[in-house]
């Protein structure tokens, strides 16, 4: 569940970081002086249990347990999280000191949101509704972990999509574990000591649903975009050959790839590979709508469609993406011929549909990458946040 | 559990006042993750192997450390260079090996392991009590110092108290698996030990007010500057200041 | 064929304490070994060894005639020799003094039933079948022994290791522990204990530990 030094980006470690100190501010203001060696020692407590490896199927992987940290802590989780998480970073070299803010994050907000969730029904009773929630907080957060995870590696680079992916996949079988482990602990300790769960550990379910709603449009936006490392096509008729040209978002030519091209009616009329400048072309048999698809592995996949009108004497309409209708007829060159200006304009559209084209994904790509600002923005303003909310805090305490 | 392994020793880095190791480190790992040469990236590592060598550190048990974190860039370099999109060099079947992703796994394996290289030369030569001291310093919120000081007193007590109940159940037959005895066994084990650890809290708590105790942590303070810190400071950044320089010679690649 | 037999065991813990030097000790069959020696000689780490707990430095371990090294031989002997921790809340740690009890049993590869109704045989032979349901954690010292005690019972061992089984119980506790250990049927047992009369009561050999070595020693020392 920790990511190593060096392999996020600086706005992801940035946001990260600005999250956390957030949620640490939030978390130290809800804690009481008084409850200062209770924390202490669950965070010890925690920090111990997460050291115990339990066997899942053939293999065995360490608890993590935020779920119940969650249930138990609420916003507190917070501080318990960032503690354990020093020591191992401190002693053990696990996770790192620069990816400390977004490993917190990672694992906080789900426990503090899925504790938020589970808290109100273990209160109000303990029959099967409150051990449903209970084994949803335990297994949602670890699921919840592991896409945060995911996203903070995707949001670093459309590489790390691959390896994302298949950390999410790792931490299905765990989830699963831990929403049973937390099925079991809880009602131990709802037989041994109740007042543990139902005691006065702060009902302050109002704000944490408030906040719960700021952070989880925060996480939709960053899962979404984790899925938004798309590779393009741009397919375009000259008159003689359907031209292609595939290319990652990032700017990546997709190379030898597979490429197929389908008829109006669904037949697969021609099957080739993209060259080295990720480039293709191939003679149309007729007139008709054609339908192009890209394979550029690991799920990567595009499509455009090409319309051929006039064979021969053909016409230039891509439609691929956002670009306009563009159906004008252009006669047919041959020998020297002299152009009129409707016609001369024809010709310039023709030729010029392709950078257009090329324009309004570069356009796209602008887009993805302020969005990837907007994500880091929120986080500055959210460490801002906790920055005055500590700042007056120390007044107050003056 | 013996833990600061490499707190102890009595090199001229074990001596240094924690205020300016943190400082260091926290600079040094800034300057390193925001390299994007190879030049730069070298040039971090070899400095951070340099620290290593001035905090006197067991190699073998810093080459131990580094082994496990590299097993998850091991995974990096098996994955990264067929995922990422860019030049081919070589293709094996259907797979092909981009030039970019070579880079990137390369990039990464040198950042992370110059990070956590001077990581522990510079802060896991300290105990985490000095630690902690060193963050009440740097204005660090006393609630979060406190917790600092107490997580990591009581998590010995606790983790010794574990570990009985492991040998406890050990020698009443208990054999992990994956099924359900297993897992109550765990939980009732886990949640014994929460509630064993709430109750503790309670006791020190009170014992801390026998003692008249009113909410204030009192700071003993005694960290003195001295003339080595600011040569180890100075050495440290002018360092960094190098990296940095031969970074925007050598734009990235 | 003694039922155990350790010869030249040493053991030093990783941070350098060297508590064992050469102990060799047998346990027959019959023998009610009182161990004696002050705090901090060894006394709990050779419990452990016998146990497979803790491997030593050096030396042999021979029990039930066979030689005893790998995890794996050990965990064949755990069921037949009890071992009695010192804290008895290191040793319970399930909700209700029922399912600690047939814990052990259930690890034996016991079914449920049998395992449960093994563990109410054990309450009921020590007397205590009204803390079935009780939570361990909340009862009173004496009453946390008691249950200990059945868990280690409830597997039927056929040796007992006992750390300290009466320090701290009030008299009346105390009497009635070694009633229960007077009338369970064990082959042997050792018994670590600094109350005289725990010691009197429930030991027909004292060997006393010191310098990492044990020696027969012929009356009570505590005497």
């Amino acid at each position: 569940m920790h990511i190593s030094e060096g392999v996020l980006s600086a706005p992801v470690l940035l946001a990260g970081g600005a999250g956390t100190i957030l949620g640490l501010a939030i978390g130290l203001r809800c804690m009481n002086v008084r409850e200062i060696p209770k924390v202490a020692l669950l965070t010890a407590a925690f920090f111990v249990a997460s050291l115990v490896h339990v066997p899942i199927g053939p293999s065995s992987a360490h608890l993590v347990l935020n779920g119940i940290l969650g249930i138990l802590l609420g916003w507190t989780a917070f501080p318990a999280i960032f503690i354990g998480l020093f020591f191992q970073a401190v002693l053990f070299q696990f996770g790192g000191l620069t990816t400390l803010g977004v490993n917190t994050l990672n694992m906080a907000v789900p426990a503090v949101i899925m504790g938020a969730l589970a808290r109100p029904a273990l209160r109000s009773n303990s029959g099967l509704f409150a051990m449903v929630m209970t084994a949803i907080a335990g297994a949602g957060a670890i699921i919840m972990s592991a896409v945060m995870v995911a996203g903070s590696l995707a949001l670093s680079g459309e590489s790390f999509v691959a390896v994302s992916k298949l950390i999410f996949v790792a931490h299905i079988p765990i989830a699963i574990a831990e929403g049973v482990l937390s099925v079991l602990i809880i009602s131990f300790l709802l037989k041994t000591k109740p007042e543990v769960i139902k005691g006065n550990m702060h009902s302050r379910a109002a704000k944490l649903g408030l906040v719960s709603i700021i952070i989880i449009p925060i996480l939709i936006g960053i899962c979404s975009q984790a899925h938004a490392h798309r590779v393009n096509l741009f397919a375009w008729y000259d008159g003689k050959m359907i031209l292609a040209e595939g290319y990652f978002s990032g700017g990546n030519k997709a190379m030898d790839s597979a490429i197929l091209v389908y008829d109006s009616g669904g037949k697969e009329v021609f099957h080739g590979m993209t060259d080295k400048k990720g480039e293709f072309s191939f003679k149309p048999p007729g007139n008709g709508e054609y339908r192009l698809v890209l394979e550029a592995g690991m799920g990567h996949r595009a499509e455009a469609l090409v319309s051929v009108q006039d064979l021969e004497s053909g016409t230039a309409a891509p439609e691929a993406g956002q670009a306009g209708p563009q159906t004008a007829e252009r006669p047919e060159l041959k020998g020297t011929v002299t152009l009129t200006g409707t016609e001369f304009e024809q010709i310039l559209d023709s030729k010029l549909n392709p950078i257009k084209e090329q324009l309004l994904r570069l356009a796209e790509q602008g887009d993805r990458v302020g969005f990837r600002d907007v994500v880091a923005g929120l986080g500055y303003i959210a460490g801002l946040m906790g920055l005055a909310m500590y700042l007056t805090q120390r007044k107050r305490k003056k | 559990m013996t833990c600061e392994r490499f707190a102890s020793g009595k090199s001229i880095l074990h001596s240094a006042d924690p205020r300016v190791k943190i400082l260091l480190a926290g600079g040094y790992a800034v300057v390193t993750v925001g390299l994007g040469s190879l030049e730069g990236q070298v040039l971090a590592l070899s400095g951070s192997l340099l620290l290593v060598m001035a905090a006197r550190l067991s190699l073998k048990e810093v080459f131990h450390r580094l082994l496990v974190v590299n097993l998850f860039i091991l995974m990096l370099w098996f994955i990264l260079p067929w995922t990422t999109p860019g030049t081919g060099v070589t293709h094996f079947g259907p797979i092909m090996i981009t030039a970019e992703g070579l880079d990137l796994a390369l990039s990464i394996s040198l950042k992370c392991n110059a990070i956590i290289l001077a990581n522990l030369a510079l802060l896991s030569t300290s105990t985490i009590f000095s630690l902690a001291h060193a963050l009440a310093h740097f204005r660090v919120p006393t609630k979060m110092v406190q917790l600092i000081f107490f997580s990591w007193r009581y998590f010995h007590v606790i983790d010794s108290e574990f570990h009985r109940m492991k040998q406890a159940i050990k020698v009443r037959g208990f054999e992990p698996g994956s099924n359900l005895h297993t897992y109550r066994t765990y939980a009732y084990l886990i949640g014994t030990l929460f509630i064993k650890s709430l109750e503790r809290g309670e006791r020190v708590y009170k014992a801390m007010l026998c003692r008249g105790f009113d909410g204030t942590f009192w700071l003993l303070s005694h960290f003195r500057l001295h003339q080595r810190d600011i040569y180890l400071a100075g050495f440290t950044s002018a360092y960094l200041f190098l990296i940095i320089g031969v970074e925007w010679i050598n734009p990235c690649r | 064929m003694s039922l155990i037999d350790l010869e030249g065991i040493s053991f030093q813990y990783p941070n350098g304490n060297q508590v064992l030097e050469g102990l060799s000790l047998r346990l027959e069959d019959g023998d009610k070994i009182g161990l004696l020696g002050e705090n901090g000689t060894g006394k709990t780490t050779l419990f452990h060894i016998i146990l497979g707990l803790l491997i030593p430095t050096k030396g042999e371990i021979t029990i039930f005639g066979k030689k005893r090294e790998t995890e794996q031989d050990f965990k064949k002997i755990r069921g037949a020799i009890g071992l009695l921790f010192q804290d008895s809340d290191d040793q319970l740690f399930c909700p209700s003094v029922i399912e600690d009890v047939a814990f052990g049993p259930l690890n034996m590869g016991m079914n449920h039933q049998e395992a449960t109704e093994r563990a109410e045989q054990t309450l009921e032979e020590l007397g205590i079948s009204r803390f079935r349901d009780r939570v361990p954690y909340q009862l009173s010292g004496g009453e946390k022994r008691l249950v200990s005690m059945a868990t280690i019972l409830s597997m039927r061992p056929e040796i007992l290791l006992l750390d300290e089984p009466t320090t701290g119980l009030d008299e009346k506790t105390e009497e009635r522990l070694i009633s229960v250990l007077q009338n369970y049927p064990a082959k042997a047992w050792i018994i670590i204990s600094h109350v005289q009369s725990t010691i009197e009561a429930m030991s027909n050999k004292y060997y006393k530990m010191n310098g990492g070595r044990i020696e027969e020693v012929l009356s009570d020392p505590l005497s």
